[in-house]
């Protein structure tokens, strides 16, 4: 079994994120329920947190690219889309898990 | 029963001995105290309140401190179900202390709405919200808006946003109006009953309004329709506004840190405060020294 690498990545809406978000012409507002604060996603943020909670279960890496290259995105770059996920992951609005079933 | 069906003597009798319990719209205190300035400012701008039979939700008493201030340079103490939040003042300041304490009370007890630091008023079944920090004019604008455009008085202080966000709920009490707002005010609507003016306070000079016996009388809720951002602006000339109407984002963002509770109810807090934001249409206004004009934008606002 080769180990090096995940066979699939999921991002899931962390669970301190509550199920309420409010979504407006100026951005999005999240609320973060460890922390007790407001997050404000605007553009291609919100784009990838309302991406994630339409997949509850995580995205598969098909999800992945079709986020990086499918309709709602094709205008962004897959760096942005990439440094947009680490930036949701680094302030626990979305979760990383790296699975490698053992076949 | 109103307070005003009390003669004064009966009045102030109840209050040295046995506390005279006031039906506020969202609470019922019982006011304990012997100070007679602060007596006769309570039997004239409490004048339209009921009396209350009800068990008191609050005793709040005003007394000398325990120490030589009870005698020398005078101070005065407000205690809250006999806690004392504050450090006395000078004992001239009674009546402010009273409101602020007052103040004090319901942001510090009362958890049941989320509790915003704002003017509050209504017309025709929809209600205004003017968050603003002090000195931003929020309390000019709602006492002008109260005395001389029929607007029903909510509370120049704080909004009481019930559990949906989709009702506001009135908590009317004294305006109270500092420095050159008590002089404008005066001027704009010179037959309003008012509290002396208590100087050198932590403030600036003070002084309270008695809200109209309607406001008192009325305590139905109503539907949030605006939320104003008001800044008076000394630079701009008299006559000019800015009115502009603000991204929801950034409005909840802003009004949450005007929230006095919002720590305490956490996520539910931010559920009501975002459904209050889309129910409502919001706006900055900056604004000369003309009321009028500011006025006539609120008015056309709210139609």
């Amino acid at each position: 079994m080769q180990d090096s690498k995940p066979l699939l990545t999921l991002n899931k809406v962390h669970p301190d994120i509550g199920e309420t978000f409010f979504q407006y012409s100026d951005g999005l507002v999240i609320y973060h329920r460890t922390s007790k604060t407001m997050l404000r996603l605007e553009n291609l943020l919100s784009e990838i947190f309302t991406f994630c909670l339409d997949h509850p279960q995580g995205l598969s890496d098909a999800d992945i690219i079709k986020l990086k290259c499918g309709e709602s995105t094709s205008k962004n770059n897959i760096a942005d889309i990439n440094q947009a996920l680490s930036g949701l992951k680094s302030k626990n609005i979305i979760v990383n898990e790296n699975i490698r079933p053992d076949i | 029963m109103k307070i005003s069906d009390l003669t004064y003597e009966h009045f102030s009798h109840k209050c040295k001995y046995e506390g005279i319990k006031i039906e506020l719209a969202q609470s019922v205190i019982s006011l304990h105290s012997q100070y007679p300035d602060l007596l006769e400012s309570v039997f004239s701008l409490y004048s339209d309140y009921s009396v209350s039979e009800a068990i008191a939700d609050f005793k709040v008493e005003l007394t000398p401190p325990l120490s030589i201030r009870r005698y020398i340079k005078k101070q005065v103490c407000f205690k809250c179900n006999s806690k004392e939040p504050f450090m006395p003042l000078p004992r001239a300041q009674a009546f402010p202390l009273l409101e602020w304490g007052l103040n004090w009370t319901a942001t510090n007890h009362i958890n049941t709405h989320l509790l915003i630091h704002s003017a509050v008023l209504e017309k025709s079944g929809n209600v205004l919200i003017m968050p603003g920090t002090p000195g931003s004019g929020k309390s000019t604008l709602c006492a002008a808006l109260t005395y001389r455009r029929g607007y029903n008085l909510f509370s120049d202080e704080l909004a009481f946003v019930g559990a949906e966000g989709d009702l506001v709920y009135p908590n009317a009490r004294p305006v109270s109006l500092k420095n050159r707002s008590i002089d404008i005010i005066k001027e704009f609507a010179p037959d309003i009953v008012h509290s002396n003016v208590i100087h050198d306070t932590i403030k600036g000079s003070v002084a309270h309004f008695k809200p109209p016996a309607n406001s008192v009388k009325n305590i139905k809720p109503a539907r949030p329709k605006a939320i104003i951002f008001p800044k008076y602006q000394a630079d701009l000339p008299t006559k000019q506004l800015k009115l502009m109407q603000k991204e929801k984002a950034d409005t909840l963002l802003e009004l949450s840190k005007h929230c006095f509770n919002f720590s305490v109810l956490h996520y539910h807090g931010f559920e009501i405060l975002g459904k209050l934001i889309n129910n409502s249409n919001c706006y900055s206004l900056e604004y000369g020294g003309d009321l009028a004009t500011a006025l006539k934008a609120i008015d056309e606002i709210m139609e």
